[in-house]
């Protein structure tokens, strides 16, 4: 059967919202339409029915685990830094590496340099005037001073590092 | 944040809500902690402008959606409105419903409000089982205030023919 009326009037209605006016030519359209006036008494029938509906219970178990997990959750968001804290992190690396880069790449330079003729030049004096004699004894002097060059790559880190934290406390000022 | 009571003020609602909507009994439980974690970790954004209920209520809808979207990968969905508008998928064997005593009315009317559409079953769920105003139910379902009202009016006069249908006539006296 086709609606008489709009469902939202009739809605207000059954519910006891449509007043006034409203409600009089409603209840004056019910008195001469019984389909309406049976629609809306089993309606009502319906609607106590189902306000009458106890819900169903929560499983305990599930408000016992969903209540850990929040807890747990909580708990590692407080740990865990949050979003623009690991952002600066993720940039601090990245300036950790460029700079790292940047020493190592300058101390290379600084190696080949030094290494370069001038050390080379100076290695046969530098042999005369230890009174070490020969070609042989050259070498080994060459040999000791790139083993003792080899040791001062162990400050590399530490020159990285401090040169990291001058840059980055320049940065926080 | 007090994540205990927040689960426990809320765990009726967030049940009614995915009960109503995801018919998959074996999903619901990884439904419902999916809820409260979507919940917590969304609460930060939570600007207080409608009741917390309304907000949990909203997020436990769309918690349901996505899920159904996940599962259903192959199918197609559709939007969410698309989604409310249809029913819960079946999932209660047949052998269950005739199971059903015909004598246990509360039983027989969940199953028959069980049985409709989305867009019916959840308004009336969140309005006489929960005591939810129109404007929350609006809020929640995204949809006007008279569309409310009439979904409330429709799903009435639905249950009462899916009810009719049933032979279960007596369950409303």
């Amino acid at each position: 059967m086709e609606p008489c009326l709009d469902d939202v009037l009739r809605w207000d209605y059954l519910n006891g919202a449509l007043r006034g006016g409203d409600r009089a030519l409603f209840e004056e359209h019910l008195g001469a339409c019984p389909a309406c006036r049976r629609e809306i008494d089993e309606l009502r029938k319906t609607a106590a029915a189902v306000a009458g509906l106890t819900p169903p219970a929560v499983p305990a178990a599930w408000t016992a685990a969903a209540k850990d997990r929040l807890r747990a959750k909580a708990l590692a968001a407080a740990v865990v830094p949050s979003g623009p804290a690991l952002a600066r992190r993720r940039t601090n690396v990245f300036q950790y590496a460029a700079i790292a880069a940047g020493v190592t790449g300058g101390l290379a330079l600084l190696f080949g340099l030094v290494m370069g003729n001038p050390v080379r030049s100076w290695l046969p004096d530098l042999s005369a005037a230890l009174g070490i004699p020969g070609p042989s004894a050259a070498r080994t002097a060459r040999f000791v001073v790139w083993i003792l060059s080899l040791h001062a790559l162990l400050l590399v880190p530490s020159i990285i590092d401090n040169v990291y934290r001058l840059v980055t406390r320049g940065g926080r000022k | 944040m007090d994540t205990d009571r927040l689960v426990e003020d809320h765990k009726k609602l967030v049940y009614h809500v995915i009960h109503r909507t995801v018919r998959d009994r074996a999903a619901h439980e990884e439904i419902f902690q999916e809820v409260f974690l979507n919940v917590l970790e969304s609460l930060p954004r939570f600007e207080g402008r409608s009741k917390l209920s309304t907000w949990i209520a909203s997020i436990a809808v769309h918690t349901c959606y996505k899920f159904v979207q996940k599962a259903r990968e192959r199918e197609r969905v559709g939007s969410f409105a698309d989604w409310l508008e249809g029913r819960p998928e079946p999932g209660v064997p047949p052998d269950v419903q005739e199971s059903l005593e015909k004598g246990d009315i509360k039983r027989r009317l969940e199953w028959h409000l069980a049985k409709l559409p989305r867009k019916h079953a959840l308004p009336v769920t969140l309005f006489y089982l929960e005591g939810m105003s129109y404007r929350e139910i609006a809020e929640i379902l995204e949809i006007p205030l008279g569309t409310v009202k009439s979904r409330l009016f429709r799903g009435l006069k639905e249950l009462r023919k899916s009810i009719e249908g049933g032979g279960d006539g007596t369950l409303l006296g």
